[in-house]
């Protein structure tokens, strides 16, 4: 994954762009992903990235008219905003798509050992991600109850006619502080919890059929890159 | 209990609380899903999440809330494997949960919730907004603050009016310390 990343940073030509798209769609296929991922990656790079540029650029382009006379698209949409675009949206696939093929249990217990230099500082990155596993075990095990019954309600609050928009959001709020006082019922149980739940320490390099499969992966991509490049 | 008996609540608890914070904010997220948007564009999100920042602002210490909005955007990051999302949500929630603590600890009479909220949704968009324009090092991303104002105004009103009423059903119930 960082030697992908580092090959989409330090080329700026097209073509390589290109060969790694093609290796980013076969690592999709291969790796085990979902289409909803790839359509989940490309409407949030679309929303957060894409969107928001071209509203900047119209907006842009907008000012221009109004100052200069002219809309001039090649003056505001060069061919290195193209680029660049491309560049961060391979750059954020990868990321997504290592996270996503990861389990949970590995990235939790490669972060801790990541962070264990902070010790040093007196922070306990343990500490934290004991915190954030909790959350991820207790999040499996009540959002069952959450959507038959929170969300269940809220779609019927919303479904009404008869109230206000106001009215509505004060039946959100009541049930939001009923969630709250409920939840904190369960303090002991969350504290029991706490103290069972451990990150687990065997974080380590391993070399297995797979790992040498994408390591050669990469230098074949490696090689197709410096043969198009010469 | 007010700030003074949650620094005297053991850690164990303190933390114990802090998860059900948390659990709740991400499942509360998932009420977006319902309450509809009265301007849909992309990207733009109610924020339901910021209702237990503001309940964290209004009841917790500057650090409690900090380690809560991080834990958040970290967990919601790994359940939606959208983890480059992470640069964008942890960025604008750290930035507005601290300058909304602020405005509450330091200017309590000057704005209500709702105000409060407001503040903490147009200083998110904001924040998000510099990043993008970070990294695609284009300063021309600003043309786009106005449509982001907007929408964190409108936004910031629905989440601040429901926290000024989550607010003060849990100082009425003594549901959090």
């Amino acid at each position: 994954m960082i030697a992908l990343v580092v090959m989409v940073l330090m080329h700026d030509r097209q073509s390589v762009f290109f060969i790694i798209l093609v290796y980013l769609a076969l690592a999709t296929l291969v790796l085990p992903s979902t289409p909803r991922f790839v359509v989940k990656n490309l409407l949030a790079f679309g929303g957060f990235i894409v969107f928001p540029y071209l509203c900047a650029l119209t907006f842009a382009g907008c000012m221009h008219l109004l100052v200069l006379h002219t809309f001039g698209w090649s003056q505001i949409f060069t061919p290195q905003i193209a680029t660049r675009l491309l560049k961060i949206f391979l750059v954020w696939y990868s990321l997504n798509l290592y996270f996503f093929t990861t389990p949970l249990d590995t990235l939790l217990s490669l972060l801790d050992q990541s962070l264990r230099p902070l010790r040093r500082v007196g922070v306990s990155a343990t500490h934290t991600l004991i915190i954030l596993k909790c959350v991820l075990l207790e999040i499996q095990h009540s959002l069952d109850a959450f959507q038959r019954n929170m969300l269940a309600q809220a779609r019927e609050i919303f479904r009404a006619t008869e109230h206000s928009f106001k009215t509505k959001l004060q039946h959100i709020a009541g049930s939001i502080a009923g969630l709250l006082a409920d939840s904190l019922q369960k303090v002991n149980e969350i504290q029991d919890l706490l103290q069972q739940t451990r990150i687990e320490n065997d974080y380590a390099l391993k070399i297995t059929g797979k790992e040498v499969l994408s390591i050669l992966s990469v230098g074949l991509l490696f090689c197709c890159i410096c043969f198009f490049e010469s | 209990m007010g700030h003074e008996a949650l620094r005297m609540m053991d850690r164990k608890k303190k933390d114990a609380v802090r998860v059900i914070l948390i659990c709740n904010a991400i499942l509360i997220s998932l009420l977006e899903l319902v309450i509809p948007i009265p301007i849909p564009l992309p990207g733009v999100k109610l924020g339901l999440g910021n209702i237990i920042t503001l309940v964290a602002v209004a009841f917790l210490q500057i650090q409690d809330v900090l380690i809560i909005v991080v834990i958040r955007c970290i967990v919601v990051a790994l359940l939606s494997k959208g983890v480059t999302m992470l640069i964008f949500s942890l960025s604008g929630g750290l930035v507005s949960a601290a300058v909304m603590w602020l405005v509450y600890k330091y200017r309590p009479n000057l704005l209500s919730i709702k105000g409060i909220s407001v503040i903490g949704a147009v200083t998110h968009n904001i924040t998000q907004l510099g990043v993008a324009a970070l990294i695609l090092s284009e300063a021309m991303m600003v043309y786009y603050l106005p449509v982001l104002l907007i929408t964190a105004i409108v936004t910031g009103l629905i989440t601040g009016t429901i926290s000024e009423l989550t607010i003060a059903e849990v100082k009425k119930r003594h549901i959090l310390p």
